[in-house]
């Protein structure tokens, strides 16, 4: 066993960590290189000195803990989704697409189409699109669109 | 090579509980962790009251956010990596964070405070108190590698470098900790 094995090993050994959770020969081998090397000994003692003033937290510390995580209710990890029918979303793509492309073709001279849009969605400068229910980069994604949003979306496009 | 004992499975089954909403489970997974996550903050700032804050937000947020934890890395890992950037940012926005280092004090013995000169004529309370001279990285490396006991895997994972990066920092910083010791 190198100076360098025993090094690696020697916070385990020093907190007796490598006696629970190694084999016992490994314990022992690092106890005889300790005691025929100086070096590896002082580093031994130093990392029993940092191991012996290891801080404990504060008493109120968990206590404090338990408090504040009872008192915030948790947050769900994904928006949740009512169903829709089958045929929304890819309906509503194909309007969404014949109607950007006409506000396109349009944007010097607004249309109706592009009012009917502004009810759902809006446009910045940064071309983004700001949804009743949310913020998508680029462009709509239609999964994001609430189920008022997307029923106005269709039935504006559609008329 | 020795072989860490893992918390893990006792983890695993606490955040089974904990994820269908067992309060207890929570509590339990506070019981086990709480003083690592100090102890990884109090390295960053400094500070035992700012440490305390900072692993009580890191630990809220980590607990609250379950969902995210994909087991990637061991959750003792996951967390204290949250508490760790959580500490960070404190330090960054705290107002009460020490504007002369450690090493200042040390260089300039005049001026050390009588209870800190008594301190430091105990070898090991010397030895933690020359801890935050270290760089942060090294300091980490060897306040998780010693008090907690990870491997240098995890230590890499806490402290965001490969597993012989923080190899590097745990021998660099005990290196300088015997350096100064023996001065």
């Amino acid at each position: 066993m190198t100076c360098q094995d025993v090094l690696d090993l020697l916070p385990d050994w020093a907190a007796g960590r490598l006696a629970r959770d190694a084999s016992h020969d490994e314990e022992s081998r690092v106890a005889a290189h300790l005691s025929a090397c100086a070096s590896c000994a002082a580093e031994a003692a130093l990392l029993r000195s940092l191991l012996a003033t290891r801080p404990e937290a504060p008493a109120d510390l968990a206590p404090r803990l338990s408090a504040a995580l009872r008192a915030q209710t948790p947050a769900p990890a994904h928006r949740s989704r009512r169903l829709r029918p089958a045929w929304a979303l890819p309906a509503a793509a194909v309007l969404v697409l014949a109607i950007g492309t006409s506000v396109l073709r349009n944007r010097v001279a607004p249309t109706d189409a592009d009012s009917a849009l502004g009810e759902v969605a809006v446009v910045d400068d940064a071309g983004v699109w700001i949804a009743e229910d949310g913020m998508v980069a680029g462009a709509p994604v239609l999964e994001d669109l609430s189920d008022e949003a997307l029923a106005a979306l269709l039935e504006e496009m559609g008329g | 090579m020795v072989t860490h004992a893992s918390p893990g499975d006792a983890d695993a089954a606490l955040l089974d509980r904990a994820r269908a909403g067992d309060p207890e489970a929570l509590d339990a997974l506070v019981a086990r962790h709480h003083g690592a996550a100090f102890r990884v903050a109090l390295v960053i700032v400094g500070d035992d009251a700012d440490a305390a804050d900072a692993a009580q937000d890191g630990m809220v947020r980590a607990l609250k956010g379950l969902a995210h934890f994909r087991g990637e890395a061991s959750f003792r890992t996951w967390l204290l990596a949250i508490v760790a950037n959580e500490a960070k940012s404190q330090l960054r926005r705290s107002t009460r964070r020490r504007e002369a280092p450690l090493e200042d004090e040390l260089s300039t013995g005049g001026e050390v405070g009588a209870a800190e000169a008594l301190a430091l004529r105990d070898d090991a309370a010397r030895v933690r108190a020359l801890l935050p001279r270290l760089p942060e990285k090294q300091r980490m490396a060897v306040q998780l590698r010693v008090d907690e006991g990870l491997s240098f895997r995890e230590v890499g994972e806490v402290i965001g470098s490969t597993e012989g990066a923080a190899r590097v920092n745990y021998h660099h910083g005990i290196r300088r900790l015997r350096e100064w010791l023996e001065e």
